[in-house]
């Protein structure tokens, strides 16, 4: 869900694309509040309110790889495949 | 003991540094300093954004993106020394701040902390020397 406002996209959203981008989403241990987020050669710890703010979402396009669109879209995602379309058959 | 020094970010005259220091590879010490990092207003809230190292955080209140700020960051070094073993991958600065800060010159503060690895976060006396800045919010006449 999105705020047309201001633009801001409600946390669960937000916690839904990355996981179906293969982020490793968890509580954060060290800071309660605040959540952890891992990817790759990237781990970033970030406090993610009830409505997650643009600079919020441009911020985890840049360090996680994230298509922003996705954020504001969800239903631009593609869908899971069984197949990597690396290795086709 | 083994000393790993790092300059980053586009531009050397920042002088900022990082230096990591591991103690028979059991402790871990972290030292940042020349840190810049500027709060502006983002929507409702606010958010702070560091330039050297692409972090940032929101908030309500300029005050608690600040706060969010140093006990964030300091968790996301604790994190990436468990999992990758040294700051490295943190160092990437954004672009893209860099314009907003030409654009907002004298609205920053300079940022230095020092993280002890494998000790209690209790981050509040870590960061005792921030001086903090925050953009002005123009106000419609």
């Amino acid at each position: 869900m999105v705020d047309p406002d201001s633009g801001e996209v409600d946390r669960e959203t937000v916690i839904n694309v990355l996981r179906h981008h293969k982020v490793d989403v968890s509580p954060d241990p060290l800071v309660p509040s605040n959540t952890l987020m891992v990817r790759g050669n990237v781990a970033i710890s970030l406090p993610l309110d009830d409505w997650v703010k643009r600079k919020t979402t441009d911020l985890l396009k840049r360090r996680l790889s994230i298509p922003v669109h996705h954020f504001f879209r969800p239903g631009m995602m593609a869908f899971e495949t069984l197949e990597s379309p690396e290795n086709p058959n | 003991m083994s000393v790993k020094n790092y300059n980053y970010g586009p531009e050397q005259e920042h002088g900022t540094k990082a230096i990591v220091q591991s103690e028979d590879g059991q402790k871990h010490a972290v030292g940042i300093s020349g840190l810049h990092v500027l709060v502006v207003p983002d929507g409702k809230g606010w958010f702070a954004q560091a330039f050297e190292i692409d972090y940032g955080v929101q908030g309500s209140t300029p005050d608690e993106a600040q706060a969010r700020f140093e006990s964030g960051l300091s968790a996301t070094i604790h994190h990436n020394i468990d999992i990758f073993g040294g700051i490295d991958n943190m160092l990437h600065p954004n672009q893209d701040w860099y314009l907003l800060k030409a654009q907002n010159e004298g609205q920053e503060y300079d940022y230095t902390c020092v993280e002890m690895h494998q000790v209690p976060p209790k981050f509040a006396k870590h960061f005792k020397f921030i001086q903090y800045e925050t953009a002005k919010v123009p106000i419609a006449a």
